[in-house]
């Protein structure tokens, strides 16, 4: 491990004097690029001198730098959906420039930003990455009235999700676990409240959402496919405000301000659902079901301070956790199942000088459920979490105006909890083993964002990830046949067991055309050394994050990506197509017939099957972001194949989420300045699903036994449904009298409101969410009887919000 | 046990939104499916037929065309090798079908309408004995099939009552006081008969059943099967509730006394001791049984210990237990 490190750090040695060498006169400006209503940073923007064309692009924390020769330049600075900012400067030393943009009141006129609209599209080196922007979001057509961040993302070509009512959505072929989602630095176990009803996350504290992906860049590992990297906004550094909403389904309110003007501020944001609407269409009118509700909550807060010029603090955390509650009186049963995430992180931004920019993070997250049943005299609880505990720095160096070289490390501490199972039967209590699982991932990498000349930009990192699990830990050696306990091993607190490196290079390159189309490659390889293995066809929270070990190796996934990138008529039409080809070793499932009580005075891996995939598929987009009506089409074909030895006797079957082909369409049109219109279309090929081929009677049981097809040899029914969103913003201004001059005159109302109606599934499609087959009667009766169904969730469901701000 | 029920009954909160549909499925090769068992103190019972499409009709006529004859079967008790004959129920005297009932767990006028057929033995050799592996060696026309099993060492349950619930004044369940040898591996499976007759008759069709026997053979409830992975060396007390055969609906399967034992009854306790494959097979088959419907269920196929084929053949060690209910 030395060995690679002494390399890593050579290599950057090397960069750096190859690119010190040869430097004149040169000057550095930089600053933080924010916003100047609210003094949040603004993720994203970039700064451009006119005379020299270079330009660098603010880190995530806003900061920029950018070191040229002695001049005098116009600067200018730029970010969708802000008024262009420019200055002349004179640069001979080093210069601090602070910009504040301006929000543009006319967000998308045509007119004003058609001449230098952002061109990121062709320019970036990031291929598969996508920015959203909030404001845009808000005005989707929202599921329930409630703006969601996790269901935006899968409009997006590429991204699948797992169909109504399953948690995680699927990137390129990859599975739920693939994909590394950040709040504020810390990662986000489950994302989703029940059955992906709604995400964790509550839009009206975001700022800023990037999803990659292809190819995440050196700075992003542990996870295969993708990345969802989402910051919070910071809390308004100059006015205190209020906002919220009221709608069918939940309430949010967020309340945000300085602490002290331009210095420190904070955020708080919280969010409850209404139990009865809910569980309305699902409960029949049998009195039995009474006393069962489900219900949520979500609350972040953050808050910052600014030291000086070169150090800034921030603290953020997040608590959410559904409650389902079950009871039926004519069974005498009842269940409970709670879970949630909880994170907090502690970040302290220090500059050591112009150039060079770190960010140390300290990170505690917290994901655990459990489910509790009891019926008369019988109890039982299972419970499962994972606890980590992580520091990472990730240093910013923008080295000159054709290196930004970003370099860190990271250590994460693990804790598991796969399986804690409890129980009483009237006076005995049950035995069980409790296992707690350590593991620690540390990792380092190096990246350089290298322009070469005007037309290629590359993009070369390099990861190098470790993972080690520790004692204290006792390992199951079980005969198969008997299922008895042959031996036991164990192993002591901070005892070695076992350990996995990798090397993980990352490249992407961009070739620019004259005519402003581009090219894009990109390679990568990721290595995962947690994973999450799903008991059934439908998510559950039984699904269980586990890490890697003796028998579990880590994950392993290389993406291939091509594409080829076009903007027409001065940037307002964005169009991509890109391929990607993807490889993935040592896969997780469990094996068939597998039940959760498997997993007591057991290894979770024991349970376990191996095997690997390969997913390819193209992804074409067309975007129009400037205007009054604006959207995008997005179409992927794509093809996931998994081969597993023991499940489907090893013969190659499709993926679950394999979804051959998958259109979104979205469009907005802005009426007037305060009525939006929004309109979503999506259309996806059938999950994969395992249906019953044969059958025969069983003599001796009395029954019909079901005997299942291939794995995933069936298609359910395509998936399709379009939605509906009309938003109605108040007046922001109201007409008072003047007290003194007796005119008229136009006075910002306190209180701003928008009203948004939106219908989910206009044509109350009833889309598939499983099949279930059944059978009735007996053969000897006479009134034997074989049956299938389709369960759908989501009839066409209308739904208002008010949404305020103060 | 009793939690896969639980488990399942999230299922019964989607039926709301369901409505009925049709596919065609195409066709597929069959496989051979062997169905059989042998008890401690029983003469051993197999059952040769072939899997169908799952949508093929559901008459007796379809289900029982798919019966195998003239298969070569031959058990092995790790001592001799015993033939194994065809014997068809309607080659049966009635007198004799009550017994056949008991024994193979088929309702006797079932036996008399259609045509069971079974591969047996009744030559004294062939009864199970405790402690013993018993093989099966089958030859069909086109397929060859092996499977083994163990009859595992029986245990018995003590302290075994009928307690009532309070609120209902003569309706309750079995308990039994289980300990679990100290050994790993102990696979169970309860049954109960009620040896009793019907003092009265129930709404129609059941309206002439006063005089006959409550059950005609053992009965195991879903959750009848566990293992004591959770119980090894234990001594704990157990209660089941009154099981139903397959979806045959007896005359007290539907309203007040569904599911409970009555003060009156004499019931016959048959606790059973598996082996671990036995008990992998029947764990999954009550959980298809109980997730009929569900989505949270994962589409497996019952494990099998049959080479060749698919289904299962079971040892039991049988203890017997009467309890009269007070």
């Amino acid at each position: 491990m030395n060995y690679i490190i002494k390399l890593v750090v050579n290599i950057f040695l090397l960069l750096s004097v190859s690119i010190n060498s040869g430097a004149q006169d040169k000057h550095t400006v930089s600053g933080y690029i924010k916003d100047a209503s609210t003094g949040e940073v603004l993720i994203g923007s970039s700064i451009y001198i006119k005379e020299l064309g270079k330009g660098v692009a603010a880190n995530v924390y806003g900061y920029y730098s950018l070191s040229v020769e002695s001049g005098v330049y116009n600067v200018i600075a730029r970010f969708v959906g802000y008024d262009d900012w420019s200055q002349t400067i004179t640069l001979h030393s080093d210069v601090k420039l602070n910009i504040e943009l301006t929000p543009s009141s006319d967000i998308m006129d045509e007119v004003i930003v058609e001449a230098e609209a952002v061109d990121d599209n062709t320019t970036g080196t990031q291929m598969g990455e996508i920015n959203l922007n909030m404001d845009r979001v808000k005005t989707l057509p929202a599921f329930m009235g409630e703006v969601d961040i996790l269901k935006t993302v899968q409009f997006l070509p590429g991204v699948s999700s797992g169909g109504e009512g399953n948690t995680g959505f699927y990137v390129r072929g990859g599975g739920p676990d693939q994909n590394l989602i950040l709040l504020d630095e810390a990662t986000v176990y489950n994302a989703s409240h029940l059955f992906g009803f709604f995400s964790v996350f509550n839009a009206d504290a975001i700022k800023n959402v990037k999803m990659i992906k292809g190819g995440m860049p050196a700075n992003y590992g542990g996870r295969i496919s993708s990345v969802l990297d989402i910051n919070m906004k910071d809390g308004n550094y100059k006015e205190y405000h209020a906002s919220g909403g009221i709608g069918l389904i939940a309430s949010r309110l967020t309340v945000e301000g300085p602490l002290k003007k331009d210095t420190s501020s904070f955020i708080i944001s919280g969010r409850r659902t209404y139990i009865d609407v809910l569980m309305e269409p699902f409960i029949s009118d049998s009195a039995a079901f009474k006393g069962s509700g489900y219900y949520f909550y979500d609350l972040t807060a953050k808050a910052n301070y600014r030291f000086n010029d070169k150090n800034q603090l921030f603290v953020s955390g997040y608590f959410g956790r559904d409650v389902f509650d079950f009871n039926d009186k004519d069974l005498g049963l009842s269940f409970k199942i709670p879970w949630g995430n909880a994170t907090a992180s502690i970040r302290w931004n220090h500059l050591f000088n112009d150039k060079l920019f770190v960010n140390t993070t300290g990170v505690f997250t917290d994901y655990d459920f459990s489910f509790e049943a009891s019926q008369s005299d019988f109890t039982f609880k299972m419970e499962s979490g994972i606890q980590d505990f992580s520091l990472k720095q990730d240093y910013t160096y923008f080295a000159n105006s054709r290196h930004q070289i970003k370099f860190g490390w990271n250590a994460i501490r693990h804790r598991f909890t796969p399986s804690t199972v409890s129980g009483t039967s009237g006076e005995t209590s049950f035995n069980f083993d409790t296992t707690k699982i350590i593991a620690y991932e540390p990792s380092v990498y190096v990246l350089d964002e290298i322009e070469i000349n005007e037309s290629l930009k590359m993009n070369i990192g390099l990861r190098f990830s470790a993972f080690s699990h520790v004692g204290p830990f006792k390992r199951y050696y079980k005969d198969p046949s008997t299922g008895v306990t042959d031996s036991t091993r164990e192993w002591s607190s901070g005892e070695h067991i076992t350990s996995y490196t990798a090397l993980e290079p990352r490249l992407s390159m961009r070739y620019l055309f004259k005519d402003n189309s581009s090219i894009k490659v990109g390679i990568s390889k990721n290595n995962q050394y947690i994973h999450l293995a799903s008991m059934s066809g439908v998510s559950l929270p039984t699904d269980l994050w586990f890490p890697s070990s003796e028998l579990v190796k880590p994950q392993i996934g290389i993406q291939y990506s091509a594409g080829y990138f076009r903007n027409f008529k001065k940037n307002k039409y964005e169009a991509s197509v890109e391929i990607y080809y993807k490889d993935l070793q040592n896969l997780v499932e469990y094996k068939e017939n597998s039940q959760p009580d498997d997993n007591v005075n057991d290894n979770v891996d024991n349970q376990l099957t191996f095997g690997k995939g390969y997913s390819y598929g193209a992804e074409f987009f067309l975007k129009k972001s400037l205007g009054d009506f604006n959207g995008w089409i997005g179409y992927t074909w794509s093809k996931t194949m998994r081969t597993f030895e023991e499940i489907n006797e090893g013969r190659e079957f499709p993926a679950k989420y394999d979804r051959r082909n998958d259109l979104s369409i979205i469009m907005q049109y802005d009426i007037t300045e305060r009525w939006n219109v929004g309109f979503a279309f999506v259309y996806a090929t059938g999950s994969a699903i395992t249906l019953p081929e044969k059958r025969y009677y069983d003599p001796i049981e009395n029954r019909l036994i079901t005997v299942w097809s291939d794995r995933n040899a069936y298609r359910l029914p395509a998936y399709h449904r379009a939605d509906i969103s009309v938003t109605f913003k108040g007046k922001e201004f109201k007409t008072i009298i003047n007290a003194e001059t007796g005119e008229e005159e136009q006075k910002k109302k306190r209180v701003l409101s928008t009203w948004n109606l939106s219908v989910f599934n206009l044509y109350n499609r009833k889309n598939p969410y499983f099949l279930f087959f059944d059978y009735s009667g007996d053969v000897n009766s006479g009134n034997l009887d074989v049956g299938a169904n389709q369960v759908s969730l989501f009839p066409i469901l209308p739904s208002i919000t008010w949404n305020f701000k103060f | 046990m009793k939690l896969i029920i639980a488990i399942i009954s999230i299922g019964i909160v989607f039926s709301s939104c369901s409505k009925a549909i049709e596919f065609d499925l195409p066709e597929v090769e069959q496989d051979v499916v062997l169905v059989g068992k042998i008890e401690s103190g029983n003469f051993p019972i197999v059952f040769l037929s072939k899997t169908q499409g799952y949508f093929e009709p559901t008459d007796a006529e379809s289900i029982f065309g798919t019966n195998i004859h003239d298969a070569n079967v031959t058990m092995n008790d790790g001592l001799n090798d015993i033939i194994l004959t065809e014997l068809c129920s309607a080659d049966i005297p009635d007198s004799l079908l009550p017994l056949v009932s008991q024994v193979t767990g088929i309702p006797a006028q079932n036996l008399q309408f259609f045509n069971y057929c079974i591969y047996t033995s009744l030559d004294a050799l062939a009864i199970g004995v405790e402690g013993r592996t018993y093989s099966l060696y089958i030859e069909t026309d086109t397929d060859t099939l092996t499977a083994s099993t163990i009859l595992p060492m029986s245990v018995p349950l003590t302290n075994t009552y009928f307690e009532a619930f309070e609120s209902l004044d003569s309706l309750g369940f079995l308990f039994g006081t289980l300990t679990d040898p100290p050994e790993e591996g102990n696979g169970y499976r309860w049954f109960a008969q009620r040896i009793n007759t019907y003092k009265y008759n129930y709404a129609a069709p059941y309206d002439n059943v006063m005089g006959a026997q409550k059950d005609a053979f053992p009965i195991a409830p879903l959750g009848s099967v566990f293992d004591d992975k959770f119980l090894n060396g234990l001594s704990l007390e157990i209660e089941y509730n009154r099981g139903e055969v397959g979806n045959l609906e007896g005359p007290d399967d539907e309203g007040p006394e569904e599911g409970y034992f009555k003060r009156g009854d004499t019931v016959v306790i048959k606790f059973t001791t598996i082996d671990h494959l036995t008990y992998l097979h029947l764990r999954a088959l009550e959980n298809q049984a109980g997730t009929n419907g569900s989505p949270f269920a994962s589409p497996g196929n019952l494990p099998s210990s049959v080479v060749g084929g698919i289904g299962l053949w079971a040892g039991y060690g049988v203890s017997l237990d009467t309890v009269i209910c007070n």
